[in-house]
């Protein structure tokens, strides 16, 4: 599944990703990046439509002409609070 | 020990201890109250009722997963989307090419269907018009065929009458249509009429043949061609031949003469490469004529004639002009001949040259003949020139010899005479020395009558004395010695040339050899040159104590007289006003007498000392030298006497010769072998 991008904002999560994407079987490549380095990621692979991302970065994503956007809604580190 | 607190949640993150045992590690952990144990690989090892964690745990991991596999839906969604979408333009496009297609072709339906309308009726017009043109060419073909073109049926009726100009026929051509040929043509003509043109119907083929015809009395000839058109009709085409066979008659004719003619006969293209030789071609070079045809002439080549040779005859040939030369040639055998060619070309109508003609005759003969001629030629021409050389030298010889002859004659007649002049004289002189005595013994008398004064004479003597004085006695008297004696030396010198002439010219010796002594023959030949010396040089001789030789005197005195007067030429052409000098001396050693003539003359030239001895060679202005003197000169001291005239000169400063004969010619055989030719 070669159009489908996964940018992760930290390479924990990357990790994370990759190994998920091990387990279902599939290919897709794993970048990490956040913001306007995500914004270059995507510009260099113009075959990928779809691009998984988070938060603020998916939606600098969204400026990006003809990709599709696709945000992940939660994540844990948005429970790692300090004690 | 916690590692962190996450929402009041300790969390401890430790190592698997036993790897192996893991199931039993997490029991233990289970049991010692840990709410949940979670695997290295973030998996819920084992749980409680502590569904937060497990949910904090596990939405991370479903949040990223949820994200993923609506991103593969959407990419998978988009990918069968954009399939459909291609699907589509490709059903579009093959749709609207389709079409496309159909209306192209419907199109070009349409207009090739209108095209070919127009196409046909254009045919249909141009189609005309070459009918029409074609009848019109045909008609004019037609015409213009010199030949006569009929329509017969098969029964030999003419149907159609083609009437050509310049065509001889027997009758009014104009009339023969409907009629048979038996009407219109004589009765042996119209039978092969009546054989060959039911043959042209029956084999459906061309029949041609020839006849004869007599028109107007003249025997012409004609060649017929019957093609049947259909069943009815046949197309008859008759040519008059007659000046064709004429021509070809005579072709034949010319032909056999160039076979049969007696000059070697050779035809080239313009490449040079032969087509045709003639019999006499074969014959004389040997080759057949199948092998020089496809040949060039080079075949013949003999390698006596230089490149430039052939260039020169192909321009000229090339440029359309005749060629004509002489070719030394090579047969077959390699043996060589010479020929007298003509080389033309020969050109068609539009002028152009489209072959070469060469005939050749054999001169080889001719050659040989005129080689023969010209060296015989050479030497009958040498001949004559020796014998004009001998003959001029001959006649100058027998004009010297009637010099001298008539000198001899002339000193003869003088001889005699000046012997009783001389004679006379000396008794003259005897005569008037009495006389003297006389007369001196009369002046005794008288002078002693006057001294005595004897009365009757003394009247006498005065008269006496008076006509002594009158007729000047005493100077007649006193000058009567110096008379006779200049009249005595006159009458030597008289005595002296006569003596010398005759020696000189040596008559009596009539060309024999006899004695004769060098120092006499130098001294009459100077006598008798005195007069073309006196003049202009003074003349010494040292004449030494020589022996007697034997020659033929009157020759050798020639050529002493030759040089001596060419000496004295030399020194006048000098034209100094001084006398010049000739030095004459003899000597001897025990072979050979000398004699040396030198001169104070002009010299003779370096590059002309070896022509002076030829004949007719002079450096003399016309008319006053033969060029013969010392050509014969060197004849009589060469070859007639064995001996040798040198010569030594320097320019400006004089020339000497030195004559050189045998002492003793009788001994060495020399003399025989003059007498020898002499006989």
């Amino acid at each position: 599944m070669e159009s489908v991008l996964f940018i992760a904002p930290s390479q924990t999560i990357a990790d994370t990703a990759g190994k998920i994407i091990a387990e279902m079987g599939l290919s897709l490549p794993v970048e990490v990046g956040t913001n306007q380095q995500a914004l270059k990621i995507a510009v260099s692979y113009p075959d990928i439509s779809v691009i998984i991302s988070r938060g603020g970065t998916a939606e600098d994503l969204e400026e990006l002409p003809g990709k599709t956007i696709v945000g992940i809604s939660h994540i844990y580190r948005r429970y790692l609070t300090p004690c | 020990m916690h590692d962190t607190n996450i929402l009041g949640v300790d969390i401890f993150i430790r190592p698997w201890q036993d790897e192996d045992n893991r199931a039993k590690s997490i029991k233990e952990l289970m049991d010692l109250g840990v709410e949940a144990v979670i695997g290295d690989k973030g998996a819920v090892e084992a749980a409680r009722e502590c569904g937060m964690i497990v949910e904090f745990l596990e939405s991370g991991r479903t949040s990223i997963k949820r994200a993923i596999n609506e991103a593969v839906k959407i990419a998978k969604a988009q990918e069968q989307e954009r399939s459909r979408e291609e699907e589509r333009r490709s059903y579009l496009e093959a749709a609207v090419a389709e079409r496309t297609q159909e209306l192209l072709a419907m199109n070009e339906e349409l207009q090739n269907s209108h095209a070919g309308l127009e196409a046909e009726i254009a045919d249909r017009h141009r189609a005309e018009e070459q009918l029409r043109l074609n009848e019109q060419k045909t008609k004019i073909l037609v015409d213009a065929i010199p030949d006569i073109i009929a329509v017969a049926t098969p029964d030999c009726k003419i149907l159609d009458f083609k009437v050509t100009k310049n065509f001889t026929y027997a009758s009014d051509g104009s009339s023969y249509s409907g009629k048979t040929v038996d009407e219109v043509l004589p009765p042996s003509v119209a039978a092969i009429y009546r054989k060959n043109v039911p043959l042209a119907f029956s084999t459906k083929e061309i029949i041609a043949f020839e006849y004869e015809i007599q028109v107007k009395h003249e025997l012409r000839f004609r060649e017929a061609r019957v093609v049947a058109m259909s069943e009815e009709e046949a197309l008859v085409i008759i040519r008059d031949i007659t000046d064709n066979k004429k021509a070809s008659e005579e072709i034949h004719k010319l032909s056999l003469a160039v076979n049969q003619s007696p000059g070697v006969t050779v035809i080239t293209d313009t490449e040079g490469r032969i087509i045709y030789v003639n019999a006499k071609f074969s014959q004389v070079t040997g080759y057949s004529f199948e092998e020089a045809v496809g040949q060039t002439p080079q075949i013949l080549k003999s390698g006596v004639h230089s490149n430039e040779f052939y260039q020169k005859l192909w321009e000229t040939i090339t440029a359309g002009e005749e060629w004509d030369g002489e070719f030394c040639n090579k047969k077959k055998n390699g043996e060589v001949f010479w020929s007298l060619a003509s080389i033309s070309p020969v050109k068609n109508l539009a002028g152009k040259i489209t072959h070469y003609l060469a005939i050749q005759q054999d001169i080889t003969e001719r050659k040989e003949t005129a080689k023969t001629l010209h060296t015989q030629n050479i030497e009958i021409q040498e001949t004559l020139r020796k014998l004009q050389q001998t003959q001029s030298q001959l006649v100058q010889q027998e004009k010297m010899a009637g010099i001298g002859q008539l000198a001899a004659g002339v000193a003869h007649e003088i001889n005699n005479p000046l012997g009783f002049v001389s004679s006379n004289f000396e008794t003259l002189q005897k005569y008037v020395s009495r006389l003297l005595e006389m007369i001196n013994a009369y002046e005794e008398l008288h002078k002693r009558v006057l001294e005595e004064k004897i009365p009757s004479l003394h009247e006498r003597a005065e008269q006496l004395s008076t006509l002594s004085k009158q007729k000047k006695l005493q100077y007649i008297l006193d000058d009567l010695e110096p008379i006779f004696k200049e009249t005595a030396d006159g009458l030597t010198r008289v005595g002296n040339i006569v003596k010398a002439l005759r020696l000189f010219s040596r008559v009596d010796q009539q060309g024999r050899f006899e004695e004769y002594n060098l120092n006499e023959g130098i001294r009459s030949t100077l006598i008798v040159a005195r007069n073309e010396i006196k003049y202009v040089a003074e003349v010494k001789d040292t004449l030494a104590e020589i022996p007697a030789i034997m020659a033929v005197g009157g020759q050798v005195n020639q050529v002493l007289l030759n040089i001596i007067v060419n000496a004295a030429h030399a020194i006048k052409a000098k034209d100094v006003d001084s006398l010049g000098l000739i030095t004459i001396s003899t000597c001897a050693d025990d072979q050979f007498v000398y004699c040396s003539i030198v001169d104070t003359g002009t010299g003779i030239p370096e590059e002309i000392r070896k022509d002076i001895f030829n004949p007719f060679f002079t450096t003399k202005p016309a008319g006053q030298g033969t060029g013969l003197g010392l050509s014969i000169s060197y004849d009589i001291i060469v070859n007639k006497h064995h001996g040798d005239i040198l010569l030594e000169s320097e320019v400006g400063a004089g020339t000497t010769f030195i004559i050189k004969l045998p002492l003793n010619i009788q001994a060495d055989g020399p003399l025989a072998e003059i007498e020898g030719i002499q006989q």
